[in-house]
């Protein structure tokens, strides 16, 4: 039944990219005999995720902010950095054996993403803001966020009526690739709306000993569920702050 | 919003782009599907050998095992290998074995009651603790008569089985695995012995104890097989 589950949901996963991929070649086509024109720099972007808090309306156990800062060069190239804060509550995901009262995982700290991203869309050089369809790639970085973990049963039932239960508390860093799409369209002047889907790449958490002790994360922020957080998703209001147009 | 904008979102790639968001989304939503396919309890694996001849395995009558400390009994008869859950709250476990054989010597009894008996031979008197299988524990784990059938219609064919303690040390390490599954405790083994040396020779073949190996970590050569 879980091999099934797993297998459907690499088969949706590939569908996704393939649309994905039939979306982005058309529109390339079509953007292929147009030159880099125009202005190197045409201003600076700033994007505000509402997905994250949104989400958190319907999921109390998890919160997240992220905001973004994006330059646009030629229409072209979009360097761009994300800064971002999650908490997570995974207690209640504990599913081994019946949970005892008062288990708990948490984890919580910033997150910083560097990258860029390609406009596929049509580029109109004399247009300061333009609809923007882009596909861009990012290295992540959650540096020391906190977690915490507590009253985790180690199972000992031959020996002991009652477990002993597993404590640690620290902070560690992890480190994660993304691949990303998006489109972003103005509404009124520098205002543009946006959405983004983006596939995490294997989540690289550095893991913490002491002594007797191994702790794996299975959150971090940023990323979320290290094996169930692959696809995530932003949906932007932005601010396109122009530089003036000498043209 | 230009109208230029709305022209081209009008064609044929809304729709594709739209399919892509729907589908993105739903799965988004399907891909939380939390649950552990960790094996988190690992025991001990012994392999059971002959030691007239030890490329064969040995498959003892009646085997039964007692963590000291524990009253619970471990029923292992009829197997080739054995598996024994360790102390994680100790560095040392230490077990009582019962081992049953075929031999040739043997002896009657006949029961009184169904928790007293008499040993034909000595005549003495004998009550019985605790029954596990065959297994007639007179004097808590160190004194038992396993019991094989009657030959008439009182006396009962018994034989002593050999007893042992088994002592492993080892050291402990707790690992947080993930949210859903929790913790699992791996063993690195320092030590095995036998503490009376009469049920056989031991051998260590890996010294880790974890759920990335299925095979035995210890071979056991049993002496009168």
């Amino acid at each position: 039944m879980k091999l099934k589950l797993k297998f459907s949901s690499i088969i949706i996963n590939w569908i996704a990219i393939l649309i994905l991929l039939l979306s982005s070649t058309s529109l390339l086509a079509e953007d292929k005999k147009k030159k880099w024109e125009g202005k190197t720099f045409y201003g600076v972007s700033v994007d505000l995720d509402v997905f994250s808090p949104i989400l958190h309306l319907f999921n109390r156990d998890r919160l997240g902010f992220n905001a973004s800062v994006q330059a646009d060069f030629f229409h072209h190239l979009y360097p761009e950095i994300v800064v971002g804060y999650d908490r997570f509550d995974a207690s209640d995901e504990y599913s081994y054996s019946t949970p005892i009262s008062g288990n708990l995982y948490k984890v919580n700290g910033l997150y910083m993403k560097f990258g860029a991203a390609y406009n596929l869309w049509k580029k109109i050089p004399d247009k300061m803001v333009l609809p923007n369809a882009y596909i861009g790639v990012m290295y992540a970085v959650a540096p020391k966020y906190s977690y915490e973990i507590q009253n985790y049963p180690i199972e000992n039932s031959y020996w002991n009526k009652e477990p002993s239960l597993f404590s640690s508390k620290g902070k560690t860093t992890a480190h994660w690739g993304e691949i990303f799409v998006g489109l972003k369209t103005p509404i009124v002047n520098g205002l543009c709306l946006g959405w983004e889907v983006i596939y995490k790449l294997p989540l690289y958490a550095k893991l913490q000993k002491e002594e007797n002790k191994i702790i794996h994360q299975s959150y971090a922020p940023g990323y979320g569920d290290k094996e169930y957080g692959k696809w995530g998703f932003r949906y932007t209001i932005s601010y396109f702050f122009h530089k003036q147009n000498n043209k | 919003m230009n109208w230029k904008f709305v022209k081209i979102m009008s064609d044929n790639s809304l729709r594709k782009i739209t399919l892509f968001f729907v589908v993105g989304f739903s799965l988004f939503i399907s891909c939380n599907n939390e649950h552990c396919d960790e094996v988190i309890n690992t025991p001990l694996r012994i392999d059971l050998y002959k030691y007239s001849d030890t490329s064969q395995k040995a498959t003892p009558k009646a085997l039964i095992i007692q963590g000291i400390g524990t009253d619970s009994i471990l029923d292992f008869s009829q197997e080739s290998q054995i598996n024994l859950p360790l102390n994680k709250n100790s560095n040392k476990s230490e077990y009582l074995i019962a081992l049953m054989y075929d031999k040739e010597e043997w002896n009657t009894l006949k029961f009184i009651t169904d928790n007293i008996f008499v040993d034909n031979a000595t005549n003495d008197t004998l009550e019985v603790e605790k029954k596990v299988g065959d297994f007639y524990f007179t004097n808590g784990f160190n004194s038992a008569i396993y019991l094989s059938g009657n030959i008439d219609s009182v006396s009962y064919i018994y034989y002593t089985p050999l007893f042992d303690t088994l002592s492993i040390a080892y050291y402990n390490q707790n690992e947080f695995v993930s949210a859903e599954c929790g913790c699992l405790s791996s063993q690195m083994l320092l030590n095995v012995e036998f503490k009376r040396d009469k049920i056989g020779d031991i051998e260590l073949l890996h010294t880790l104890i974890n759920n990335q190996n299925n095979e035995a970590q210890v071979k056991v050569f049993l002496n009168y097989y």
